[in-house]
């Protein structure tokens, strides 16, 4: 599979660049992303991974669009009311690029049915919302052997990372549970809902997320992983830190 | 011996600061035993510790000018 002229003509920007070029661009064509949770993080991810040209986008999510969501959930418009956000999401990327493939699976990650979801070695975006998904995923991800780039906000705040990623050879890099290994955290209350969020930050995070994607597909030397980034908007002050790799928080059974 | 406490997420509103010196502790236990008793809230909150930009996965010894930073996860997406 190689590149059309036209496709040429619509990533000429991109492929201009060092780091992605004709070979990048073929990468990103060839790619597949699953990205769980098309809310806040995932409506820019969408738009951004479809733009770039990532050829198979997957979207799970079984939640509908509401007015609260349209502050910052910016794929959607007030006509998407009341219908299904991976549905509409789908709709909305082949509107803006009708030469990749858009997957939709129109409901909620949950412990009995994400092995029959997700797929072994894909790349995920976590866009999720709430720990017992995050969780679920990175355990997953860990089993099947995926890279998951996960990013969640909290106010004004943003966390980045890009977990279980095949570094070298057998090597994987560490995973959200290696940062963040205490369980229970159902009872913690961080959802945008209760918090509250300016819509810019999920956006943000969304954008930051993209670029860590892309530089995975393309085989980029700058993938930044075994660290997680934080990022204050209000103080505009970037902060990161180290994770090692911790096989004791594998997989919790 | 003076570490560096960094405070980020939900840690901010108990603490109200979002960064603090304390002083004469011999290692990160000690250190979140004293952060505990002067932010009694804190022990509703699950956070993760990193001394000098690395997460650390058991206690350590810490040095004057250390800094340690209490990050929980988030969720909002």
């Amino acid at each position: 599979m190689g590149l059309t002229t036209i496709e040429r003509e619509r990533y000429a920007r991109q492929i201009t660049l060092a780091a992605i070029g004709l070979n990048g661009q073929l990468k990103l064509k060839e790619a597949r992303v699953v990205v769980v949770g098309a809310g806040g993080l995932g409506s820019v991810l969408l738009l951004y991974l479809a733009a770039a040209g990532v050829g198979q986008i997957v979207i799970i999510d079984g939640d509908k669009v509401q007015l609260n969501n349209l502050q910052r959930q910016i794929i959607f418009n007030e006509n998407d009311i009341g219908y299904n956000k991976a549905e509409i999401a789908k709709n909305k990327l082949l509107a803006l690029n009708k030469n990749i493939k858009v997957n939709v699976i129109p409901t909620y990650i949950t412990a009995e049915n994400i092995d029959s979801i997700l797929i072994a070695n894909a790349l995920i975006a976590d866009c999720s919302d709430n720990f017992k998904t995050r969780y679920l995923i990175n355990d997953f991800a860990v089993a099947n052997h995926c890279t998951f780039v996960s990013a969640a906000v909290y106010k004004h705040q943003m966390q980045i990372g890009v977990y279980n990623f095949n570094f070298e050879d057998q090597l994987r890099s560490a995973t959200f549970r290696c940062a963040f290994p205490e369980e229970n955290m159902e009872d913690i209350q961080d959802t945008c809902a209760q918090t509250g969020v300016l819509g810019v930050v999920p956006g943000i995070a969304g954008m930051l997320m993209t670029n860590e994607i892309i530089k995975v597909i393309t085989g980029s030397k700058h993938v930044q992983y075994n660290k997680i980034l934080l990022l204050d908007t209000q103080l505009l002050e970037v902060k990161q830190l180290k994770i090692k790799r911790n096989l004791e928080h594998k997989i919790q059974s | 011996m003076t570490v560096n406490i960094l405070f980020f997420g939900a840690l901010v509103e108990v603490t109200q600061v979002s960064s603090m010196t304390i002083n004469d502790v011999s290692n990160t236990e000690s250190a979140i035993e004293l952060l505990h008793k002067k932010f009694p809230m804190l022990c509703h909150y699950k956070f993760s510790v990193a001394v000098n930009q690395t997460f650390l996965t058991d206690a350590i010894s810490l040095v004057d000018g250390d800094e340690m930073a209490l990050m929980p996860p988030f969720a909002g997406g």
